[in-house]
């Protein structure tokens, strides 16, 4: 049970470790601060001043047990081994305390070469008392002050019942989670990758990046970032690579930060691995304590942010064996060897996840994530902010300003989210739908003439295919840039209402822009319209149908013209949504293998 | 807002550093000092100055007195005078941990100046103590030389005068253990009475941060669950 501490903790608390050295060698044990009863605590460790003082003096003054009855062969033998049996240092006590005795005086003085007299001696004792014990307080002063300076601001909560650097720390990981870089110091929340063995190999990217959060390496942390990414990509795609699943990420729990706390795990020792099996039933009670201890960790509430039943899917098959324990689901085995030791063996059963796990439970990772997930659905390669979307402001704008800080890009949300307006997909279009580009200076009216600006900015931003491209597809992509610089134009010159004849309009869009069910809806719109001007109706700004009179048609004209501006004007609201999101779909559209499968469809058919 | 919780704590930290100065400044002074020793004559009751009364000064020196072994008056002091203090940096310390997040706003001092009253506090504590570690290093040195048993001539003849040698070695280590706890204590207090402060911003600003955690956690997660693309997607109704 000693021994759970020097592997759980004591390997990695430098300075924890560094000051035990010091404590031996000065006989100062460590120990905990109090908050009850501060003072009479430290009180009673200045005993251990005068311990080492009188132990110091038997060697001062060349006395111990073993001599004593030696240099006393003429006293009587009842004497002789009551001067055995008592300690030398209860004998110096008395002398200091003047409770002495002829017997005392007599075993130290004629012990001691150099003192002649009793009386002599006894102030001989007491100098030599003095002088020690001085020199051991001043000591012991230096080191007790030195400690108490930083008992609340060392880094590790072994000594204190709080510690600003570990709250520090806590934040650092809530922030960073594996790639918080945490000095030098103890990490008294995060488990000991000593006690995991099995399926991990050393030298493995998973296990290098766990070793980050556990020694807190300044140099480790480089690539860090792009390891979780990697290894969280290669476990989604890759079902073969499943073992390599970071163990620690079942460990960081920075929540549990204020009720577990090392010094209640156990207290140090050795390690006695080697011989857990021969003596494993001779202490099963307290295996299943220490399991029970172990399971406490992850009991509670604090199991629903990292060890819910999604994150960690139940296991049909039960692989655990013997004795072994299952955790996560059945999905990881422990088997506890104990022999005054807790050796725990755990093996990883392969399988994957259901869903996205949140292995690096802090904000960046979070952060990270969401842009790696937005990243198809930025817009114009990131040239549109979500400020410049025509969306939502109140929630858009929060999320919008909290990514492009953290991350350092612009990033475009999409517009449908839950409590949005978004139609149903149509089914009967296919995927070849027109692709429309909207820059996002395209929904502002004092920017006529940027449409050649707006279109190189296309170009320049639209995904190219890595493979080396034919001429016959960069024909193509020729085109397809002509196509949405009439297309800008067009949209520019709705929006400044020099088209207000949606005939008009379609015969100026480049083919297949019909598609687009707003600019439909616009012209079908019209349409209507204009068989209902025919009929003596016309359509007022309510969107309602009323009948007038002929003395009134000129207002009503005037009215109808406004009308359809704001219709234009609305549709090229929603239209800048619509856009952008086929322009993001533009981006994923593999051209080639579509042209390459058009090709082979029309060699069939040949 | 988190700038504003770490402004905020280090505005408590310079905030607190005065008056903690002034308590370290304070533990520096401490030592013996044979001339503010009241007489052995000090009636009980009499002031020791225009502030202070020698009030444990009397009970000790009465032990003393009444007692005919000095071994056992030595410790029926020290039992009195280590659980004194003790009792009072226990209550001292509950005071620091019943902080709560606005213990230093304006609005909950009495007065004007927090500052003021965070190092009237301060400063109260730490001369009671000084006080009290004076009256009982002045009673054990002023019994250090004083041997209060003299034997008679018959006891001295028969070999069983049971004391005449005054414990100076004992004295002097008490004096000086009780020196050293209470300067180590006050600095731990001090300390203490530092951190623990931040350690409160610091617990609230992680508690909020695990809150936010949690929220984009969640966010993220709806957003893993919208598809990358949106194909013949299209609004029919015009925003108005």
């Amino acid at each position: 049970m000693k021994k759970i501490i020097f592997l759980f903790f004591g390997i990695f608390f430098f300075p924890y470790f560094g000051f035990c050295a010091i404590a031996q060698d000065d006989e100062y044990t460590y120990f905990r601060f109090p908050e009850e009863d501060l003072y009479m605590t430290i009180y009673k460790k200045s005993d251990e001043i005068e311990e080492k003082a009188l132990k110091n003096m038997e060697m001062l003054l060349n006395i111990s047990p073993v001599v004593a009855p030696s240099a006393l062969a003429g006293e009587t033998r009842s004497t002789v081994k009551e001067m055995v049996t008592t300690p030398i240092s209860e004998i110096i006590q008395r002398i200091l305390k003047n409770n002495e005795t002829v017997q005392d005086l007599n075993i130290i003085c004629k012990s001691s070469s150099i003192l002649v007299d009793y009386y002599q001696c006894k102030e001989k004792i007491q100098k030599t008392y003095a002088q020690e014990i001085k020199i051991l307080q001043q000591e012991y002063r230096l080191h007790w002050e030195s400690l108490s300076e930083s008992v609340w601001a060392n880094g590790t909560l072994e000594d204190g019942s709080f510690d600003v650097l570990v709250d520090l720390n806590i934040i650092d990981t809530i922030f960073f989670g594996r790639n918080a870089k945490i000095s030098g110091g103890p990490n008294p929340f995060l488990f000991d990758e000593n006690s995991v063995s099995g399926v991990l190999p050393p030298g493995s990217t998973s296990y290098s990046a766990s070793k980050n959060v556990q020694y807190g390496s300044l140099n480790n942390n480089a690539n860090g970032t792009n390891t979780d990414t990697k290894t969280e990509n290669t476990n989604k795609k890759d079902p073969s690579n499943k073992n390599t699943q970071d163990p620690a990420q079942m460990c960081i729990d920075p929540e549990a930060l204020f009720v577990k706390k090392p010094s209640d795990s156990g207290s140090s020792g050795s390690d006695n691995t080697k011989n857990g099996n021969e003596s494993e039933n001779n202490n099963t009670r307290e295996a299943e304590l220490q399991r029970q201890r172990l399971l406490g960790n992850f009991s509670g509430s604090r199991t629903r942010n990292y060890l819910n039943t999604s994150a960690f899917p139940e296991n049909t098959e039960d692989t655990c064996t013997g004795e072994q324990v299952a955790l996560f689901g059945k999905r990881v085995c422990i088997d506890l060897r104990c022999d005054d030791i807790i050796c725990i063996h755990i093996t990883l059963i392969p399988g994957y996840r259901k869903v996205q796990m949140q292995d690096n439970d802090c904000i960046e990772c979070s952060i990270h994530k969401g842009l790696n997930v937005l990243q198809p659905l930025s817009g114009l390669s990131g040239k549109l902010s979500p400020n410049d979307a025509p969306t939502e402001p109140w929630f858009l704008t929060a999320f919008a300003n909290l990514f492009r800080n953290a991350g350092g890009k612009f990033v475009w949300i999409w517009k449908p989210l839950p409590f949005l307006v978004y139609d149903n997909p149509q089914q009967n279009e296919g995927p070849k739908s027109v692709i429309t580009p909207k820059s996002s200076t395209s929904s502002t009216n004092s920017n006529k003439t940027t449409s050649s600006t707006s279109s190189s900015s296309v170009q320049a931003t639209t995904p190219e295919s890595k493979t080396p491209k034919k001429e016959t597809k960069k024909k193509t992509k020729e085109e397809r840039i002509a196509e949405l610089d009439s297309m800008n134009q067009v949209l520019f010159r709705l929006q400044d209402s020099e088209y207000d004849n949606c005939d008009l309009i379609l015969s100026k869009l480049p083919p297949g822009i019909e598609n687009i069910s707003s600019v439909f809806q616009a012209c079908q719109d019209d349409s209507d319209q204009r068989k209902l001007q025919a009929e003596g109706k016309f359509l007022t700004t309510s969107n309602n149908y009323t009948t007038r009179t002929a003395g009134e048609e000129t207002t009503k004209q005037e009215s109808y013209t406004q009308f359809f501006q704001d219709v234009v004007k609305n549709h090229l609201s929603s239209m800048g949504n619509e856009i952008s999101a086929m322009n993001s779909l533009y981006g994923t559209i593999d051209t080639e293998a579509m042209e390459a499968s058009e090709e082979k469809c029309a060699t069939k058919a040949n | 807002m988190k700038n504003i919780f770490f402004f905020f704590g280090i505005l408590l930290f310079f905030g607190l550093h005065q008056p903690l100065s002034f308590a370290e400044d304070q533990t520096k002074k401490i030592g013996f000092l044979e001339n503010e020793c009241p007489p052995s004559d000090l009636s009980s009751g009499e002031k020791i100055n225009k502030y202070t009364f020698y009030t444990d000064y009397h009970e000790y020196k009465k032990i003393f007195d009444e007692s005919k072994d000095m071994n056992s008056a030595l410790s029926q002091v020290q039992e009195m005078y280590h659980p004194r203090i003790n009792k009072r940096f226990n209550e001292e310390i509950t005071k620091i941990k019943q902080l709560t997040e606005d213990a230093y706003q304006e609005k909950n001092l009495p007065e004007k100046s927090k500052n003021i009253k965070a190092q009237t506090d301060s400063l109260l504590f730490t001369r009671e103590l000084t006080q009290r570690l004076r009256e009982y290093q002045c009673i054990l040195y002023q019994y250090r030389n004083n041997p209060q048993f003299v034997a008679s001539t018959g006891e001295l003849l028969s070999g069983s005068a049971p004391k005449l040698f005054a414990l100076e070695n004992v004295f002097d280590v008490e004096m000086e253990k009780a020196d050293n706890t209470l300067i180590i204590s006050l600095r731990m207090y001090a300390q203490m009475r530092m951190y623990y402060a931040i350690h409160l911003k610091l617990q609230m600003i992680i508690q909020d941060l695990i809150d936010e955690k949690n929220a984009l956690r969640d966010f993220v997660g709806i957003v893993l669950n919208i598809p990358a693309k949106f194909t013949n997607s299209g609004s029919k109704v015009p925003l108005q």
